[in-house]
């Protein structure tokens, strides 16, 4: 008995020692691999998302902010009545009763049924009591001016991505930095977390605030004279610039077809984009000032040199040149006056190609304004080397390069501001959350590319003559100097590939005060309207007036910059 | 626990050490249910409720004399065996989790085989020292009825099912057996037979043991699922590494670890203590085992003798399986570890095992030689 007594102790023993070794090799030798293990179980790392910084207008107004709104979820396997409660809801949330019912009988413990709703859903929802429904913050971007400078803000999705405009553009400043730390789980998916200081990488900085040298006010003047240039000529597509002629910072900027950033995804795709800068049209006859500039400052013509227009008609270089009416002899400012393209052409044709074009890249055509907008083009204007023998007989027209809105108004603004080509730029500045990192920007790059007389003595008077006498007379504002000039582009017609007569492009580009003995030109318009399809008539009938519109209002109003 | 304390006299190196051994893994326990409760303060009062029991067991059952057990052994094992047909009536027995292993008495939950592990002690040591060395040996008269005796308490537990009780009665009472002399000539053979027969039928009737057996084998094959238990208890003893997160600051209690204040509290512990910690606890049972050994040694009669080794094994033996699952080397059991694990029945049950050994420490004064038996040295007459 002893000696089985013994044996069972040393068996024992034994079988302990064992458990022992087990546990040497558990603990010690795999120790750091189980240790990884409960590492990746134990941990998670949680982002805080920054409060995306807000959008103003150069006066302060909020164009674009972020408020905390709460999402309605359920948990179907808590509803008892999923008919009452759906109905119920329906009517707060405004949705189909049977299809929020469809959600409350779904398998599983969380389905969303309300994403950002408005506080007096939240109220209504509450008041119910039903058991099973929660609450959880999100973030909404709200645009409190509706679709107003829609196509300059953009608008960013339901994960508070910018994905247009400047939201997009201005994304990575907007959202800030995101914080980082790390939480010890608890084993079931919706367990409490525990947080430890010594687990934080990273404090979330706030985004940026974005202020706009939009104005708000001249934004919405510009967008109710192309709402009613809509009614008036269901065009296409139409865009408006507005631009300070001294600093060339975008007064308001306006595009149709439109849409509302809150309610984004109800719109097409198609009216997102900002045809201001996104869009390349061949504008046609705004761009003659230009030229017959360029050729006066290079000395091959005077303003009051008389050219013979050819009485409508003129075959040059295997191709024939018409007016929109026959004239006989003009001199260059009537050539201006009356959109003379036969006129137009034979004064550049003293110039060379190489000079027209270095003139055109001065005024900053073909290539991008970097006004600050996402998705711009560069517009089409071939290299002086690659141009054909009736480019030169083309461009002057307006036909053969294409260019954005902005780049048409960037372009004539060249002559508001005296003869200096300004870059376009819509951002002001930015505001960093810390308060002390506002970044004022510089005005941008400037270049001098006619002289101040040539524009103060010739290009103003002859531009003020296009309003007074010329094609422009719609334009005209009694008591304010205006200079300007229309443009009525033919398009190409795809089917045929060739200049369509019905389908044109017309804009109407011009400046006021154009009387520099009173001060400087203080704002510089440009209207584009594609297709007209009602009352169609040129840049003189349809975007003048709108031209007209936008800056009586705006000096009317004595709101100027 | 009066018969001690109103002794001191009588309280030598063995019994104290005894003593210093049990408090000490009950403090550990209490030390373990705290942080593996996280802050359930109500946890921890019934286990501090449920230790005062267990000692108070302690007292009761060390303060009963030897000769009363064993007069007593056949109507504890009859009481046992009554309970234990009883609570398979659907009516009286209640169902939990597909076992109907409890009687429901008001708040308390009673668990019938519980009170066989102490019965089954008592009964196997009073039936091998009336039987005496000669007739243990032989078949009729030893082992057969010895199979009877052991057999019917066990497939009682075993239709509960309780399978790792089962186990844990037909690995106390056979080692009690094989103490008092039981011949292997007939042990071995017929286990042979037996052991692989009953696995076979356990096996096929209880699918939950199978499927343990192979969650055992591949944990890694369901990480989420079956083999979470042992995967999560492994994560946990590992993660400790050699000195543990310290106490209070493991995260494998909060709902990583499934059953982390009862079968798998080792783990719990094994995470915040580590090596260091799981070791002492070892060493702690390796001390009772010894202790209960050299009490079985220096026992009165065979009787003593053997009912102080099957109360140790039956410890030890609950302590090595519980560290053996929770270490990945046995497949799940259900087994507690005893004076560690929250639970009352399984605390109360250890207190009583450890009153009778105490008992039996305390009795050697006392002699009532075994005719025959030159094990025992004949003591000096008083």
């Amino acid at each position: 008995m002893r000696f089985r007594i013994q044996m069972v102790l040393v068996l024992g023993l034994l079988a302990l020692g064992g458990i022992g070794v087990r546990l040497y090799g558990l603990q010690v030798v795999k120790g750091p691999w189980y240790g990884e293990l409960a590492l990746r179980q134990h941990q998670r790392a949680v982002v805080t998302r920054a409060h995306r910084g807000t959008i103003h207008d150069r006066n302060g107004h909020v164009l674009a902010l972020s408020v905390v709104r709460l999402s309605l979820f359920a948990n179907p396997s808590r509803i008892k009545d999923p008919v009452g409660t759906a109905g119920a809801l329906g009517n707060i949330l405004g949705r189909p009763a049977a299809e929020l019912e469809k959600r409350l009988r779904r398998k599983g413990y969380f389905v969303w049924l309300g994403r950002k709703l408005e506080p007096t859903q939240v109220a209504a929802i509450r008041a119910l009591k039903v058991r099973g429904l929660g609450f959880r913050e999100e973030i909404k971007r709200i645009y409190p001016n509706g679709s107003l400078a829609c196509h300059v803000l953009g608008f960013s999705g339901t994960d508070n991505t910018g994905l247009e405009g400047i939201e997009a553009r201005y994304d990575v400043a907007l959202t800030g930095k995101p914080g980082r730390y790390r939480v010890y789980r608890n084993g079931r998916p919706r367990g409490p977390r525990l947080r430890y200081p010594e687990l934080e990488e990273g404090r979330s900085v706030a985004g940026a605030d974005v202020v706009l040298t939009l104005d708000l006010w001249m934004q919405y003047e510009v967008e109710q004279a192309l709402d009613e240039l809509v009614r008036k000529h269901a065009p296409r597509s139409a865009t408006a610039i507005v631009l300070d002629s001294a600093t060339g910072e975008v007064l308001a900027l306006a595009g149709r077809p439109g849409f509302d950033p809150n309610k984004f995804s109800k719109s097409p795709r198609a009216n997102y984009r900002c045809r201001a800068v996104t869009d390349t049209y061949e504008v046609g006859s705004t761009i003659k000032p230009l030229v017959a500039a360029a050729a006066i400052a290079e000395g091959h013509a005077q303003p009051d040199d008389e050219i013979f227009c050819e009485n409508g008609s003129w075959r040059i270089r295997g191709r024939t040149l018409h007016d929109h009416k026959p004239f006989g002899n003009l001199t260059v400012s009537g050539i201006i006056e009356k959109s003379s393209n036969i006129g137009i052409a034979k004064v550049a044709s003293h110039l060379g190609p190489e000079v027209l074009y270095s003139y055109l890249s001065a005024f900053g055509i073909g290539r991008s304004t970097h006004v600050g907008l996402s998705g711009e083009e560069r517009g089409l204007m071939q290299p002086w080397s690659r141009w054909t023998s009736s480019t030169m007989v083309s461009i002057p027209m307006g036909h053969e390069i294409a260019l954005t809105p902005m780049q048409l108004a960037t372009a004539f603004n060249c002559l508001a501001s005296g003869g200096v080509h300004v870059a376009p730029r819509i951002l002001l500045r930015m505001t960093g959350s810390a308060g002390d990192s506002s970044h004022r920007f510089a005005p941008m790059q400037t270049a001098r590319v006619f002289k101040r007389e040539l524009v103060e003595k010739i290009m103003d008077p002859m531009l003020c003559q296009v309003v007074q006498r010329g094609t422009g007379k719609r334009a005209k504002i009694e008591g304010l100097a205006v200079a300007g000039k229309t443009g009525t582009a033919q398009k190409i017609d795809p089917e045929t590939q060739t200049y369509s007569h019905s389908k044109h492009v017309v804009s109407f580009v011009g400046y006021a005060p154009a009387d520099r003995r009173h001060g400087e030109p203080k704002i510089t318009v440009m209207v584009l309207v594609d297709e007209p399809t009602k009352e169609v008539g040129g840049g003189g009938q349809v975007a003048a007036p709108v031209f007209r519109q936008i800056v009586h209002r705006i000096f009317a109003s004595g709101r100027l910059p | 626990m009066n018969a001690i304390l109103l002794q001191p006299r009588r309280l030598d190196d063995q019994r104290r050490l005894l003593l210093v051994v049990v408090l000490s893994l009950c403090g550990l326990g209490v030390a373990s249910v705290y942080s593996s409760a996280s802050g359930d303060m109500e946890l921890l009062k019934k286990h501090l409720v449920f230790l005062c029991l267990a000692c108070a067991s302690i007292g009761f059952t060390a303060a009963i004399p030897l000769h009363s057990y064993r007069k007593l052994a056949p109507v504890l094992y009859g009481i046992a065996v009554i309970l234990l047909m009883l609570v398979l009536v659907p009516g009286l027995g209640t169902k939990i989790g597909g076992a109907r292993r409890w009687f429901r008495l008001g708040p308390v939950n009673f668990q019938p085989s519980e009170f066989m592990k102490f019965a089954m002690v008592i009964a196997v040591a009073a039936w091998c020292a009336s039987r005496g060395p000669d007739r243990i040996r032989t078949w009729f008269r030893g082992f057969f009825p010895a199979v009877v005796l052991t057999g019917l308490p066990i497939f009682l537990v075993a239709v509960e099912p309780d399978v790792g009780t089962a186990i844990f009665l037909t690995a106390t009472a056979w080692v009690m057996l094989f103490v008092a002399g039981i011949s292997l000539k007939h042990v071995i053979p017929t286990a042979c037979v037996v052991i692989p027969l009953a696995g076979m039928v356990v096996i096929e009737r209880f699918g939950h043991v199978a499927r343990r057996i192979e969650v055992f084998l591949h944990p890694e094959r369901d990480p989420q699922g079956k083999g979470h238990q042992i995967l999560q208890s492994m994560i946990g003893l590992g993660s400790g590494n050699t000195s543990g997160v310290g106490v209070g600051l493991g995260n494998q209690k909060r709902q990583f670890l499934p059953e982390a204040s009862t079968d798998f509290i080792y783990s719990s512990m094994g995470e915040e203590v580590g090596f260091l910690g799981c070791t002492l606890t070892l060493v702690l049972f390796a001390l009772l085992l010894t202790c209960g050994a050299r009490i079985a040694l220096s026992a009165i009669d065979p009787f003593a003798a053997t009912l102080a080794l099957g109360a140790t094994f039956a410890l030890v033996f609950q302590a090595a399986i519980n560290m053996a699952v929770t270490t990945a080397i046995l497949p799940t059991t259900g087994i507690a570890l005893p004076f560690i694990s929250y639970g009352g029945s399984s605390l109360v049950t250890s207190g009583a095992l450890v009153g009778l050994l105490m008992r039996v420490g305390g009795e050697r004064g006392k002699v009532r030689p075994w005719p025959g038996d030159e094990t025992f040295a004949q003591p000096e007459l008083v």
